[in-house]
């Protein structure tokens, strides 16, 4: 008897001429660029000489990286495969242009990196019950990758979604691991292939925080104008978390829309931790008006009671409360804090899109506990109350596949830009911070 | 009996006997009864024509045909004026033209950070801080479920092999009045 041998390549032209499987071939590639004319470095040690030198490459960052991906629509048995690697350069500017970095570092100087950052597989059973396995991009209020930096961190993960109910989804997902890594929102690990990713929400096996966290959520939006959300989140033996969220956008007259929303959230830590065992929570509102001729303006206004943990994302930087600053994350999400946003922003058409926002947030102490959001550490002294004001303009603007945007933004914070003379008197003022976005999709 | 024998035998060379052939490029062939043919020369001798066989033998040939020379590839003039097959264009599917009219329209997320604004054959898609603007195509519309691809930005395509722009996977509610992003997580959006 004879034996066929067929070829990968071949087979794969099989399956691909059987199910009409369609690939999509995707990509971009960003280079960012910041600098500010800050004068301290966390209240330490002065920048440079040229102190305050904006352009000056101690007080400037750039990163550049190259994403590149395959998605796999119409599988065998209906699957679609998506498969993406990124890499994450410096461009070897470090020292010489610039001295910082956007995002990817570890603490061991592997300011490059490359790994896969989506390498999934997505099926359908019971007609709307979706199950994704692999590494995939997140978006819960608590757990989710974030958009901001020049690269986002993903998951590996399990996701359930079931859409039996009209205009509801019901989710189901375990996080096992990740590349999440504060505000350098990724790790570049050890170089390796794998880069960065690590357990989620971090290492430990005795703490429990090997094994993984669950969340559980329901997203609908049957009644009319409103979506409402619901989320459980629970690391075992560690901590647990709850947000809930209503968003409603009713028309209000010719061209007006009204934004009004809500949100209420709380995070419980087990006493096994370690911390004050204290519980927290944080509530939201948010008014505003849409008009159609592309002009949005916001107001929202957020306060959290004391407590172990925040409310950023877990692991990240950012938050989802409608408070959080334009730049600078970590604040308003801070247990004991009250905080404000107002937002305005403008498209104007054929020309560009503009933004004003201002953020004002205060910590109120924590009773001595230190900042929590591992986006800034303990920048400042303990259990001192800290203010935060920010103000941003932008202004982006689509060139066919290239995006542009530009950012200003003015900050004083109290653990931002100061030093303590040898006196003991703390020395601090704000400054300002400019941003250059490039972006070339392929 | 001798010349019964003769006789069957000159039937049967005579079954089997082809004719010659004269080719347009002056060679000359002798097909066989049995579908083959062979290459002969051929002299003239005394008035006679003879093929002179590659097996050494000879025949008289008594007539030679001549074959029809191929018909002259077409004028110019004829050439542009003949119809040439064109590549298949896709057949517009109904259903795709029917989505994209749906479409029509801003779609965003709750918190307006997510969704797509569809004019014409043209999307601007906002995810975040990012928001890219081009041309789309529907493609795998199940009516079942009324998932379907979006195709945004496509710059080329080879065989499978989609290069450029990006993939969305979107799926209407049954009464087409809301719509969800499914390419990873649900995002529920709503018509503003």
């Amino acid at each position: 008897m004879k034996f066929a041998k067929l070829s990968l390549a071949a087979i794969m032209a099989m399956g691909v001429s059987a199910f009409a499987t369609d690939i999509k071939v995707d990509g971009d590639v960003k280079v960012y660029y910041g600098t500010t004319d800050a004068d301290y470095n966390d209240g330490i040690t002065r920048v440079s000489d040229t102190t305050g030198d904006m352009f000056g490459q101690n007080n400037s960052y750039g990163d550049a990286a190259i994403r590149i991906g395959m998605t796999a629509e119409n599988m065998p048995a209906g699957l679609t495969g998506r498969i993406s690697m990124t890499y994450l350069t410096t461009m070897g500017l470090e020292g010489r242009l610039v001295n910082g970095v956007w995002a990817g570092t570890d603490g061991n100087q592997n300011l490059d990196g490359i790994w896969f950052d989506e390498m999934n597989l997505k099926g359908t059973v019971f007609d709307k019950t979706t199950i994704i396995a692999g590494r995939q991009y997140l978006d819960t209020p608590m757990v989710f990758s974030e958009k901001w930096n020049i690269v986002s961190n993903s998951y590996d993960a399990a996701v359930v979604v079931d859409q039996h109910i009209e205009k509801t989804a019901l989710v189901a997902a375990w996080v096992w691991r990740s590349n999440i890594n504060g505000s350098t929102t990724v790790s570049n690990g050890d170089g390796s292939f794998n880069n960065g990713f690590n357990t989620f929400p971090g290492t430990g096996a005795a703490a429990g925080l090997e094994n993984g966290a669950y969340a559980f959520g329901a997203v609908t939006s049957l009644i009319p104008y409103t979506t409402a959300q619901a989320w459980y989140y629970s690391v075992d033996s560690v901590a647990d978390a709850y947000w809930l969220q209503a968003d409603v956008k009713p028309a209000f007259g010719e061209g007006l829309k009204l934004v009004l929303g809500g949100q209420f959230a709380g995070t419980m830590v087990a006493d096994s931790v370690g911390l004050k065992g204290d519980d927290a929570t944080v509530w939201a509102i948010k008014g505003g008006i849409e008009l159609d001729s592309g002009l949005k303006l916001s107001a929202a206004y957020s306060s959290s009671d004391k407590g172990d943990l925040g409310f950023a994302n877990v692991g990240g930087a950012q938050s989802k409360l409608y408070t959080e600053a334009w730049w600078n994350y970590g604040y308003v999400s801070n247990p004991d804090t009250d905080a404000y946003n107002i937002t305005a922003e403008y498209s104007w058409a054929d020309v560009a899109d503009f933004g004003a926002y201002y953020t004002h947030s205060e910590f109120n102490g924590n009773d001595g506990q230190a900042f929590l959001t591992a986006g800034l550490g303990l920048k400042t002294p303990s259990g001192k109350d800290c203010t935060m004001d920010e103000f941003t303009l932008t202004a982006s603007k689509n060139f066919g596949a290239f995006d542009t945007a530009i950012a200003y933004i003015y900050t004083d914070a109290d653990n931002l830009n100061y030093t303590i003379d040898a006196a003991g008197n703390k020395q601090q003022d704000s400054f300002n911070t400019l941003q250059v976005y490039l972006t070339y999709n392929f | 009996m001798l010349k019964k024998s003769l006789l069957l035998l000159s039937f049967a060379l005579a079954a089997i006997a082809g004719e010659y052939l004269q080719l347009p490029n002056g060679k000359t062939v002798l097909l066989k009864s049995d579908g083959t043919y062979e290459e002969v020369t051929i002299v003239r001798r005394g008035g006679k024509t003879i093929a002179l066989k590659p097996d050494g033998t000879w025949e008289e040939v008594e007539t030679l045909e001549k074959a029809a020379p191929p018909p002259p590839p077409p004028a110019p003039a004829a050439r542009a004026a003949a119809p040439t097959p064109k590549p298949e264009a896709p057949k517009p599917d109904p259903m795709a033209r029917e989505i994209a009219q749906k479409l029509q329209g801003t779609w965003k997320s709750w918190d307006g950070k997510f969704g797509y604004i569809f004019k014409g054959d043209r999307v601007t898609f906002i995810d975040g801080r990012k928001k890219v603007s081009d041309t789309f195509k529907i493609e795998h519309y199940d009516p079942k479920t009324h998932t379907f691809v979006l195709n945004v930005g496509e710059g080329e395509k080879m065989g499978v092999f989609s290069f450029g722009g990006f993939y969305r996977k979107l799926r209407f509610n049954d009464d087409f009045t809301s719509l969800e992003d499914i390419t990873s997580m649900p995002i529920p959006l709503t018509r503003q």
